[in-house]
């Protein structure tokens, strides 16, 4: 089981994604709406785990992560976008995310991603 | 060359038939149109980058009940309230952001706006025509507009 921050600007999404991590044993304990809100939360809640969507106002999800691994070097991410085309998983992968989900998915697919980074 | 009708049939059945598990039969393109009208619902999206343009996905109400109701795993949906909303506009954004990665695979990179939802009695005008897509599907028809311009470089 982990921690879990879910960042998304869309509130069905957010939603859908706590739906299926708490279904999978997980705990979300953190949500935030763009990059900004997602640097203040990810202080505040330190989760062992950070889903994280690329288009959002205010700051991109490529930018939040970079400044998240300022935060911590360690940090486990997966990338959670619609925007699936091999130009942006690079540069999801080179800002330091660990893996990435193409939206929409099926539940196995995140929960697998999860479990995947838990063991690194 | 880029075909748009063979592009939003694509995504559509991806979306449509592969994600949310629905019969999905691609009507004749009809070509021509430009002007949209729209009695139900809509999102639209704009396209940005090395091509730009405009997407707009419309259907009747009970059918974007429906839509929204498979995507929140079968809930029934008596009234559109503002999960239903964010629901629908990122079934815009899903189906957009298709497009620009089968876009992208053709060496053309765009970007994507934030979705706007319409709601009741709109017409849509502009000086280009859209290449229009009718998905018939059990919970109705779906109706795509899209045009996509080449961007002059200098
Ligand atoms: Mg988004």
């Amino acid at each position: 089981m982990a921690k879990i921050m879910v960042v998304d600007d869309a509130a069905f999404m957010r939603k859908m994604i706590k739906e299926i991590l708490t279904e999978g044993g997980h705990e979300v304990i953190g949500e935030a709406a763009d990059g900004v809100e997602a640097i203040s939360v990810y202080k505040s809640c330190n989760p062992d785990l950070v889903t994280m969507d690329i288009t959002m106002p205010e700051m991109d999800g490529i930018a939040a992560v970079k400044a998240l691994k300022q935060l911590n070097s360690e940090i486990k991410v997966i990338m959670c976008s619609a925007m699936g085309q091999q130009a942006m998983v690079l540069d999801a992968i080179t800002a330091g995310a660990l893996d990435f989900v193409v939206k929409p998915f099926q539940k196995d697919r995140v929960l697998e991603a999860v479990r995947k980074l838990l063991l690194v | 060359m880029l075909n748009e009708y063979d592009v939003i049939s694509k995504v559509g059945q991806n979306v449509l038939s592969g994600y949310l598990g629905l019969n999905v039969e691609t009507l004749e393109l009809q070509q021509g149109a430009n002007s949209i009208e729209s009695s139900g619902v809509g999102v639209a999206l704009q396209i940005i980058g090395q091509m730009e343009g405009q997407y707009i996905c419309t259907m009747s109400t009970t059918s974007v009940k429906e839509l929204v109701s498979r995507m929140m795993g079968g809930y029934e949906i008596q009234q559109l309230d503002e999960m239903c909303w964010s629901a629908f506009q990122e079934f815009g954004n899903w189906f957009v952001s298709g497009i620009a990665t089968e876009l992208a695979s053709h060496g053309i990179q765009v970007n994507i706006t934030h979705p706007l939802i319409h709601e009741g009695d709109v017409t849509y005008h502009s000086n280009n025509n859209y290449t229009v897509v009718t998905m018939t599907t059990e919970i109705g028809k779906i109706h795509v507009y899209m045009q996509l311009n080449e961007v002059e470089t200098t």
